[in-house]
């Protein structure tokens, strides 16, 4: 338990205020030169030290633009929650640094929220699912009614107008994931952070999920980085594919998904280019996992 | 409605049956350290007179309620701050694990030189029994705080200060109130043992008092006192749980019935 190992402030360099007051031009900027808002520079992570060290990430570049949604997928066990760590500024990473908004950040970015796998230790369970959606925003000096405006929006957002009295314990695994994407909505981070949202749920609700999370992005215009093990949702969801390699991770190759922006769970799925992409991404991965069984890493 | 009452009843059910059964058996009892029921109660009334209340009880009471209040602050303030510091857990450890493992009746007599008889050797000693169960469990429920919850608070910017009032305190609160709870006997065990040994006055003085006089009457109706002292504080006590916790316990109950 280290609620002092590193603190969470952004070493005081100007965050734009309220990033989504101002909301992003479109959903088509993604494709031309527009800002970039995150960028991992060279980073590089190692858990301990001396012959017992083991390197999680060797040297991870990538750079996601305003609006875009960047998928990121690798093998097995290549590190893609310690990259997501290092991103959100959870872990500082042993080299290179991360960039948010154009400045590097030094600790956890009020630019960027997250989204954990594990929705129900996520969550506090004390807590209403309203206080939850609500808590990250009490501390930030807003008026009590903008805090509850924007945790009634966001949970309407997500379906769940109706329950925010509850406790997530008393809801199923897909609407105690909703109520973290609310509480993500409701912070109106830059970039949203997702590490493996929706392993832990069974693939209907998957689906139901992947497709709100499509909306909420073309609605919202929100930047979104997901990491995953699942390809079809890497290629499904992204308009860009970060492919990385098995331990010590780097980016194997980024792939741009030139799908149709509009995805439909079937029809989108069914055409040739996603099967193409999605082979391709596929062969990725098993290159590289029979590469680290060669390697024995 | 009704379900609460079955349950109810039946809890009381096996408390009534042996009363009735004390009741019965010791009505025609002639031996005079096990005087009949009826008789004890009768005894009760007059053994606690309005003189006897304000003179005995009440400075129990008081004694007791200040003891448990220090165990409590003391108990999670040094619990949280344990818990939070490896570092500190380490030092203090050989500490601790020797206090806590002492007697409190053993720490009578320095109490009694120390303090002298009276209340504050009374409090000092019931806040000494109650502190380390609620200390140890405030240690481990501070250092079982669920990580992922830490670090979704830090990823949305609560302070260090925020994260421990809003994350740690309340996820540590059920073992904390476990520990509460065995701090409770600990704490009114101390202040009968205290009146017993060291005091003029008090629950436990009139036991001892009854008892060196071969009052066993008044020794029985005593104990019936501290009985229900012991069983209204834990009642206090578990009201307030309920209250704390009542999240707790309904998330329990749902586990345990989709498990």
């Amino acid at each position: 338990m280290s609620t002092s190992s590193h603190g969470h402030v952004d070493g005081g360099r100007a965050v734009p205020a309220a990033p989504h007051d101002a909301p992003h031009d479109s959903v088509t900027t993604a494709a031309s030169g527009a800002d970039i808002v995150l960028e991992p520079r060279h980073l590089r992570v190692t858990y301990g030290r001396g012959p017992g060290a083991v390197t999680a990430i060797g040297d991870v570049s990538f750079q996601v633009r305003a609006g875009e949604f960047v998928s990121v997928v690798g093998p097995s066990g290549c590190g893609k929650t310690t990259l997501l760590k290092s991103l959100s500024g959870l872990l500082r990473p042993t080299a290179g640094d991360v960039l948010v908004d154009g400045a590097v950040a030094t600790g956890v970015s009020p630019s960027l929220a997250m989204v954990f796998q594990e929705y129900s230790r996520s969550l506090l369970p004390w807590q209403s699912v309203r206080a939850n959606v609500e808590f990250p925003l009490r501390g930030a000096r807003l008026p009590r009614a903008e805090v509850t405006a924007r945790a009634t929006e966001a949970l309407a957002h997500v379906g769940l107008g109706d329950v925010d009295q509850a406790y997530p314990w008393q809801l199923s695994g897909g609407m105690q994931q909703r109520v973290a994407i609310a509480r993500a909505l409701a912070y109106r981070p830059t970039v949203l952070l997702m590490d493996e949202p929706f392993a832990s749920l069974d693939a209907q609700v998957r689906a139901e999920l992947e497709d709100l999370l499509l909306d909420i992005r073309a609605e919202s215009g929100m930047t979104i980085v997901l990491v995953t093990h699942d390809i079809d949702e890497a290629v499904y969801l992204g308009d860009r594919v970060v492919a990385l390699t098995h331990r010590p991770t780097e980016v194997r190759t980024t792939i741009d998904v030139d799908l149709p922006r509009s995805r439909d769970q079937v029809r989108t799925k069914a055409l040739p280019r996603f099967v193409e992409l999605r082979t391709q991404v596929l062969e990725l991965i098993l290159a590289e996992r029979s590469a680290s069984e060669r390697t024995g890493a | 409605m009704s379900s609460v009452g079955t349950r109810v009843l039946a809890s009381l059910a096996v408390p009534v049956v042996l009363v009735a059964l004390w009741w019965v058996v010791s009505s025609g009892s002639a031996s005079p350290y096990f005087p009949p029921l009826p008789d004890i109660v009768e005894g009760f009334a007059e053994t606690w007179t309005a003189d006897r209340l304000r003179g005995d009880l009440v400075p129990s009471l008081v004694a007791l309620a200040v003891g448990f209040v220090i165990a409590v602050l003391v108990g999670m303030l040094g619990g949280i701050v344990l818990g939070l510091s490896p570092r500190l857990r380490r030092d203090v450890r050989p500490l601790t694990e020797f206090l806590r493992a002492t007697p409190v009746v053993a720490l009578v007599p320095l109490g009694l030189v120390l303090l002298g008889p009276g209340t504050t050797m009374e409090i000092a000693l019931i806040a000494f029994a109650g502190t380390w169960p609620i200390l140890i469990a405030a240690v481990d429920g501070v250092r079982a705080a669920d990580q992922v919850a830490l670090d979704t608070a830090r990823v949305y910017g609560l302070s260090p200060a925020r994260r421990l009032v809003q994350v740690v305190v309340p996820g540590a609160m059920p073992q904390i109130m476990a520990g509460v709870r065995i701090a409770v006997a600990a704490s009114v065990g101390t202040m009968v043992v205290a009146n017993m040994l060291a005091s003029g006055a008090g629950l436990g003085y009139v036991v001892i008092r009854a008892q060196q006089s071969f009052n066993i009457l008044d020794t029985w109706s005593g104990l019936l006192m501290i009985g229900l002292v012991g069983c209204s504080v834990t009642g206090l006590v578990v009201t307030v749980e309920r209250m704390v916790l009542g999240w707790h316990r309904r998330w329990r109950a749902l586990d345990q019935r989709s498990a």
